[in-house]
């Protein structure tokens, strides 16, 4: 039977090496990693709008109208509308000084705050409803409310 | 002793040595190659997954931008990330299960691996490389949601 040589064997030898090595370069380790953060939301203060888009128009002494309308959300997203409340702000207008004023004290709001429950989109939509101004039906002459516009100031949240 | 039976000697102990010093030689050849002895032999050690986001509000998708940091001396190439909501993080009364809808970066993958160099740091910003959180818009009142946070736990694979 034939021996091989030595160089044989260490030529052998050194390919298998080298061949060993060609393989290691080809292989790699893994590696996990972790770690954490966190996701924060904002305050969502972005004041709605509310519109009322009902008229009030003819009103009398003891009489009533409905006020209703919709809202503009100005945010980038939903905003969720509780209640729509509404106030008449202060205001006196006597055009014939030799009558009484007429004042806010000649008008009334109820069903204030009105229950809205909506999550309303950006830009102008929902809507609601439930709320009214009267006129009183006072003892004294109201002439000076005539074609008055009455303020009301709405808020909502 | 023959001139003959020293020449045989000789070349014996070159080949000797030979088959020794050519392949101690050639390991090191590739360990250089690899990027130095040392680290050719280093344990790897995990490679660190941060990332914030805020002002979230509802029904607006945002990126959760991460950084990949690599405490190696080798780069790796990052092949998966998976961001989660940590458990016991919900605030009271903003469930995430019910308000936060959370996107995974399916856009890192063994086909397409962020790269990241020795001792160096990987920004993954935009979704679907980063995560995508989105606060719900329900329809319901969620003031519970205001002014709080969810925490945020990440895990990933990587090789070299």
């Amino acid at each position: 039977m034939k021996r091989f040589s030595k160089r044989t064997w260490v030529l052998g030898g050194v390919a298998a090496v080298v061949a060993a090595s060609a393989i290691g370069a080809f292989a790699y380790w893994t590696v996990s990693g972790s770690g954490s953060g966190s996701a924060s939301t904002g305050t969502g203060n972005v004041a709605v709008t509310v519109n009322q888009t009902s008229s009030s128009s003819g009103l009398y002494p003891g009489g009533s109208v409905g006020l209703s309308g919709n809202f503009t959300n100005p945010a980038s997203f939903n905003q969720y509308v509780t209640s729509v409340s509404a106030s008449i702000q202060s205001f006196s207008y006597q055009a014939d000084n030799t009558k009484p004023a007429c004042t806010n004290g000649d008008f009334s709001i109820s069903g204030s705050p009105a229950a809205v429950g909506q999550d309303v989109a950006p830009g102008t939509g929902g809507s609601w409803t439930g709320i009214t101004l009267s006129m009183t039906n006072a003892a004294t002459n109201q002439d000076n409310c005539k074609g008055v516009t009455v303020p009301v100031a709405y808020t909502s949240n | 002793m023959s001139t003959d039976a020293s020449s045989t000697r000789v070349r014996s102990r070159f080949w000797v040595l030979a088959a020794t010093s050519i392949p101690l030689a050639v390991l090191a050849a590739v360990a250089l190659r690899a990027g130095g002895a040392a680290s050719f032999s280093a344990e790897p050690v995990p490679f660190r997954i941060s990332g914030d986001v805020s002002g979230l509000v509802p029904g607006v998708p945002a990126d959760v931008p991460l950084t990949l940091a690599n405490p190696n001396a080798q780069p790796i190439r990052v092949t998966r990330v998976r961001a989660e909501i940590a458990p016991d993080s919900d605030p009271p009364g903003c469930l995430s299960a019910s308000h936060v809808a959370l996107e995974q970066p399916t856009g890192i993958t063994s086909d397409a691996p962020a790269a990241v160099p020795a001792h160096g740091t990987v920004v993954l910003r935009t979704y679907p490389s980063a995560p995508r959180i989105t606060l719900l818009a329900t329809a319901s009142n969620d003031d519970a949601c205001k002014s709080t946070s969810f925490a945020l736990a990440y895990t990933g694979s990587a090789h070299s």
